[in-house]
């Protein structure tokens, strides 16, 4: 396992002793399988300093909530988080516009595994080359008990912890696409001043 | 002599600590450098009413330094705003006004100018500092009155605050790239205004003789 990537399938029906859990578990952190699609959101969303690829299914039981409408959920918190939605073979996608609109990472069929497996490695990547995947490696090196410290202090009375850094990357408010500017910004400065080159 | 009004919100729950810092190293700054006459204005006191006794008490050409939170027009203080462009900001005419706080280069500053303050060296977006690296920071914060007071003049000495800016960057980006881009961040937003960019700290000197 070298990975700290956590896998949340959000599946009403499917089994705890699934294979494609135990398939998944040798690869990352961990796989947490939530049957309710509220209790899916709410755990996404409370966890925003964590790296998570979101598996979702489609349709759930009736009276629920359907997978749109998670994923929507989802995107009011954080536009970054990897959601690949996962399909019933020969369900037809009726909101498909709504996942499009959503970006939905990838949509795969519910077997075999092989595209879900493919998937989630490329979600993989995504998050270890974003921003965020560059903090975390820095966050690492500070140690992972620096997450909920104090760390940054604006002159206006505000303060967040490198965890409250890491969300808000995530949900990609406006103070988060700031840090991820000028993490830009600096990569560019020091490019043009020739302290860095382009290898 | 010169006269300095030092201004710090030392009892502020986030960064009174860091104003604190700031404002004691500027404090030392002076006092090894210049005979000076310092008012210290701190938490307790800072207000309104109680700075506007104080401008009251000094002639023109003074300098002011200002480490508390700031918005686009005022500085605060834990008693609310302690100097606002709605405020008689004459008694600023030719003075040198520093500070760190947020936003106050983008009203504030030009009302002072417009009354004729010499020159303001602050930030014209929000300022953050990295609580582990504190020093970093005073020192980038305060590094433009090191100069002016070495002698250079307002032109050179911002200047040299943005190049000590850049230096600090160098030497901590390879080690920590997020304190690094918070340091960036600092020098795109600090700002110059001056009326006249070749004054430096002899003009500041009471019973300094006119040169015409």
């Amino acid at each position: 396992m070298n990975t700290t990537i956590s896998i949340i399938i959000i599946d009403d029906l499917l089994p705890d002793d699934d294979p494609v859990i135990a398939l998944l578990k040798r690869d990352y952190h961990e796989v947490k399988l939530i049957k309710s699609p509220q209790e899916g959101i709410e755990y996404i969303t409370s966890h925003l300093s964590y790296r998570h690829i979101v598996i979702l299914d489609y349709k759930f039981a009736q009276n629920e909530p359907d997978g749109a409408f998670v994923l929507e959920k989802i995107r009011e918190k954080s536009k970054i988080i990897p959601v690949i939605l996962w399909t019933a073979n020969g369900n037809m996608i009726t909101e498909l516009e709504s996942f499009i609109n959503n970006k939905a990472f990838a949509m795969v069929p519910k077997a075999p595994y092989e595209e879900l497996l493919s998937k989630i490695k490329e979600a993989e990547n995504f998050i270890n080359n974003s921003v965020e995947g560059a903090l975390e490696e820095w966050i690492k090196l500070e140690g992972q008990e620096s997450l909920e410290r104090p760390f940054l202090i604006a002159a206006d009375g505000k303060e967040y912890t490198l965890a409250q850094l890491l969300s808000e990357i995530r949900m990609q408010s406006n103070f988060g696409k700031k840090i991820e500017k000028d993490l830009l910004m600096l990569t560019i400065d020091l490019l043009i001043r020739k302290k860095e080159n382009l290898k | 002599m010169i006269t300095v009004l030092l201004a710090f919100d030392e009892k502020d729950s986030l960064l009174g600590q860091y104003f604190q810092l700031c404002a004691e190293r500027a404090a030392q700054s002076v006092a090894s450098s210049h005979p000076n006459n310092m008012i210290r204005i701190g938490s307790q006191i800072l207000n309104s009413a109680f700075l506007t006794i104080k401008l009251n008490e000094v002639d023109n050409r003074f300098i002011f330094l200002a480490y508390s939170h700031g918005s686009p027009r005022e500085l605060q203080g834990g008693e609310g705003r302690y100097l606002s462009v709605d405020d008689d900001l004459t008694k600023f005419k030719d003075s040198f006004f520093y500070t760190f706080s947020c936003d106050t280069a983008q009203d504030l500053a030009g009302v002072l100018l417009s009354k004729g303050c010499n020159s303001f060296i602050g930030y014209k977006s929000k300022v953050y500092i990295v609580t582990t690296y504190q020093e970093i920071f005073a020192n980038c914060s305060n590094f433009g009155l090191l100069c002016f007071l070495k002698g250079n003049n307002i032109s050179d000495s911002f200047n040299g605050m943005k190049q000590n800016i850049t230096n600090q960057i160098d030497g901590i980006y390879a080690t920590n790239y997020l304190v690094a881009s918070v340091l960036r961040s600092n020098r795109e937003s600090l700002t110059l205004h001056a009326n006249d960019h070749s004054i430096d700290v002899n003009y500041y000197y009471k019973n300094r003789i006119e040169s015409y």
